[in-house]
């Protein structure tokens, strides 16, 4: 009995191992396989160098350049829209009139289509015409024409910025959720034992949404890594690649530029950047359950 | 431990039947099409030769008509069964190279002129200098430029079949008139150029607008400003880039210089910005491919405007950069004799007057072309004349980007451009010698 029981049980994983194994993990090793080549074009066929190409990659300097860049954007755009989320949800928490209305409001920018939503962010940036310019200067700072997305020091901002807004509906959407499950009890007796805001938010709203917390920061950071439209539209990767992060900067070297060997180099890079973020997330998670 | 044990065997095994799967799929799935053409090789055969080729998607159906015509006279003079498909400009440049880097792919290949050093140069394309000492075709019956972008290091590899040309100056002549200036004299040089630029820069309109965003044209325009200012791109050798010489830097600092004529925020402007900021009145004058024509009757039908030619520096030419796509013979195709027979028939003159999309490359074709459908076509002939074309090597897109990067640090003013011209030649050589 037991055999047939196991055997059904492999035959109805099958399907789904089957599609891990060819959508996943051969790809995976074929880029890993391809990682270990140099393919330029100045020679036809593929060389094997082994780790040497990674060397190269690393002194070359761009690679370096790309990960920083990766870095700073994954960090402030996956931190702000989080914080940002939370401050919303804890908004949309309380009761106020319209409250329905504005909640479905505020998921717009998340709903829009990508590049859609970049290319309203390149109007807005527009140094002529923009409405950021116009903004700034309605707001009394004086006239100017700054160009946001032309400006090596400005345009990270201004990429983030876009990022941020278009995604912070996400774990706004989700711990709103989580908000409205912390039972009312623990704050009324909070209440009573004299507890303030900000004590009720560290002791009672917190430890009751961690667990969404943390898998909400785990799957925004991973989303941010790899989101790729909103640089690509606005910027491109440039002023003088100063906007390249990993998703873009692999598109350029694989599809403009057909170096296939380098490409697959950057994108095991960043495929550990990921594993590293998904361990430690998920380690916490776990931390979580086992109270 | 024991379940991960008993998973990797189960994976592994998948993995086996997998791969023994796609080895089985491979083997007839190889075999076919050779053994096809195997057979229509055989002469005594009565059988037709079939020959493939993929090819841009048009959206002008008088032009899909006229190919369509064109590949059935063929397939009545040869005998031979002509499959054409036809792709948009993204799908043709991934599909070819994966399909022809696979060994496979259509007989007769049509390649961006940029691809064409790529191509020849990983072996995927054959030389044709052979077969062209054999036929009637002249290198001078074909625009210059498009011709020797179909060269790799002194080898010819594929026919000119259409051509664009970065770019001509198109300028706004109500707009002259209110500053002022002669409507039917358009500036010549490039000091005339910023002069005229300056007095149209007035009320929040402006002269032009130069761009540097992530965009491959602007490198067309200031490599044709090089050229025209006396310089070269490359050396005979191939291995060795020229745009840090002089003509190079003042080619760089004029196209910087019309920061001081264009609207603020032109480096993370592209093209078709530029071109919108001037199709919507907001500039002057503007460059553009020849084709922008188009974009004008479309977007302001109304437009009182004209055609230059693109300034030149004094003492200099004016010269523009080729754009525009060649026919080379793919190194797997069975049928080369065939394949070379099609390149002839769809690049001699009478084809050519119908079946390009852009203007033909065939130089007497394209007169009558142009006359046909374009205004200013005398021009927009001479501008094709003498148009230089890009650098013909391998990695000429990882070059572009290095040289993009040159100009916007130039346009940011963080480098002066010899400084900037320097540095990119510096990096590119070491990409050209690798």
């Amino acid at each position: 009995m037991k055999t047939r029981s196991s055997l059904l049980g492999y035959t109805l994983i099958g399907p789904a191992i089957i599609l891990l194994l060819v959508m996943l993990f051969i790809p995976l090793l074929y880029s890993l396989q391809l990682s270990l080549q140099d393919t330029d074009l100045s020679h036809g066929a593929p060389k094997w160098i082994g780790l040497s190409g990674y060397r190269e990659s690393w002194l070359g300097g761009e690679l370096w350049n790309v990960s920083k860049h990766s870095i700073v954007w994954t960090g402030c755009v996956a931190g702000f829209q989080v914080l940002i989320g939370l401050l919303a949800a804890m908004m949309l928490n309380r009761k106020f009139p319209l409250r329905w209305l504005v909640r479905a409001l505020i998921l717009l920018p998340w709903v829009l289509p990508g590049v859609v939503a970049a290319l309203t962010w390149r109007l807005v940036y527009d140094s002529q015409f923009g409405f950021m310019n116009s903004l700034i200067a309605k707001l009394g700072f004086g006239q100017h024409a700054t160009d946001w997305l032309g400006t090596p020091g400005l345009a990270m901002f201004a990429v983030i910025l876009a990022a941020v807004w278009k995604g912070f509906p996400f774990p706004m959407l989700m711990l709103l959720a989580a908000l409205q499950s912390v039972p009312q009890e623990q704050y009324e007796a909070a209440k009573i034992d004299g507890a303030d805001t900000w004590r009720k938010f560290v002791y009672i709203t917190l430890p009751s949404i961690s667990g969404v917390l943390k898998t909400v920061v785990l799957l925004v950071s991973i989303w941010t890594f790899n989101y790729f439209e909103m640089i690509y539209v606005l910027t491109g990767g440039g002023p003088i690649r100063s906007t390249h992060i990993a998703p873009t900067y692999i598109y350029e070297l694989s599809f403009r530029n057909f170096n296939f060997g380098e490409a697959s180099r950057v994108a095991i890079v960043s495929f550990v950047f990921i594993l590293a973020i998904s361990f430690v997330l998920i380690r916490q998670m776990n931390k979580t359950e086992k109270y | 431990m024991k379940a991960i044990t008993r998973f990797a065997w189960f994976a592994l095994a998948f993995v086996l039947i997998l791969t023994g799967c796609a080895q089985n799929n491979q083997a007839p799935g190889q075999g076919t099409p050779g053994a096809a053409a195997e057979g229509g090789a055989k002469p005594a055969a009565a059988k037709k030769q079939t020959l493939t080729i993929w090819t841009l998607q048009q959206a002008d159906i008088n032009i899909q008509d006229a190919q369509k015509k064109a590949a059935k006279a063929f397939e009545e003079k040869f005998n031979a069964d002509v499959q054409i498909t036809s792709f948009p400009y993204d799908q043709l440049k991934d599909k070819m190279l994966a399909a022809v880097a696979g060994g496979e792919g259509p007989d007769v290949l049509l390649l961006d002129q940029i691809w064409v050093a790529q191509y020849a140069a990983a072996k995927y394309i054959v030389p044709i200098d052979d077969y062209l000492s054999k036929s009637d075709i002249k290198a001078d019956d074909y625009f210059k430029g498009a011709w020797g972008a179909g060269t790799y290091q002194n080898k010819m590899y594929a026919v000119p079949f259409d051509v664009g040309v970065w770019g001509v100056l198109y300028y706004n002549k109500d707009m002259f008139k209110q500053a002022g200036l002669d409507p039917e004299k358009p500036p010549v040089t490039w000091s005339e150029f910023i002069e005229y630029g300056k007095k149209l820069t007035a009320n929040g309109k402006y002269g032009t607008s130069n761009w540097a965003g992530s965009s491959e044209s602007v490198q067309c325009m200031v490599d044709a400003f090089t050229v025209a200012a006396g310089g070269k791109l490359l050396d005979d050798s191939g291995k060795k880039i020229l745009i840090n010489s002089d003509a190079g830097v003042k080619a760089l600092e004029f196209w910087a210089s019309l920061s001081q004529i264009s609207p603020p925020g032109s480096v993370g402007k592209n093209e078709e910005d530029a071109m919108t900021l001037f199709t919507s009145g907001q500039t002057a004058m503007a460059m553009y491919g020849e084709w922008g024509q188009d974009t004008i009757a479309t977007r302001a039908p109304n437009m009182n405007y004209g055609v230059a030619n693109l300034p030149k520096p004094d003492g200099g030419e004016s010269v523009g950069t080729f754009g525009g796509f060649n026919l080379a013979i793919n190194e797997k195709s069975k049928n080369k004799d065939l394949a070379w027979e099609f390149i002839k028939y769809s690049t001699n003159f009478d084809n050519q007057k119908f079946i390009t999309m852009l203007t033909p490359a065939h130089k007497k074709a394209a007169q009558e072309y142009l006359k046909q459908k374009r205004k200013f076509p005398d021009v927009i002939y001479s501008q094709l004349t003498n148009a230089t074309y890009r650098p013909s090597v391998a990695n000429y897109p990882q070059i572009a980007d290095i040289q993009l990067q040159a100009t916007q640090k130039v346009m940011t003013g963080k480098l002066n451009a010899k400084d900037a011209l320097q540095e990119a030649a510096d990096k590119i050589d070491k990409l050209l010698n690798k």
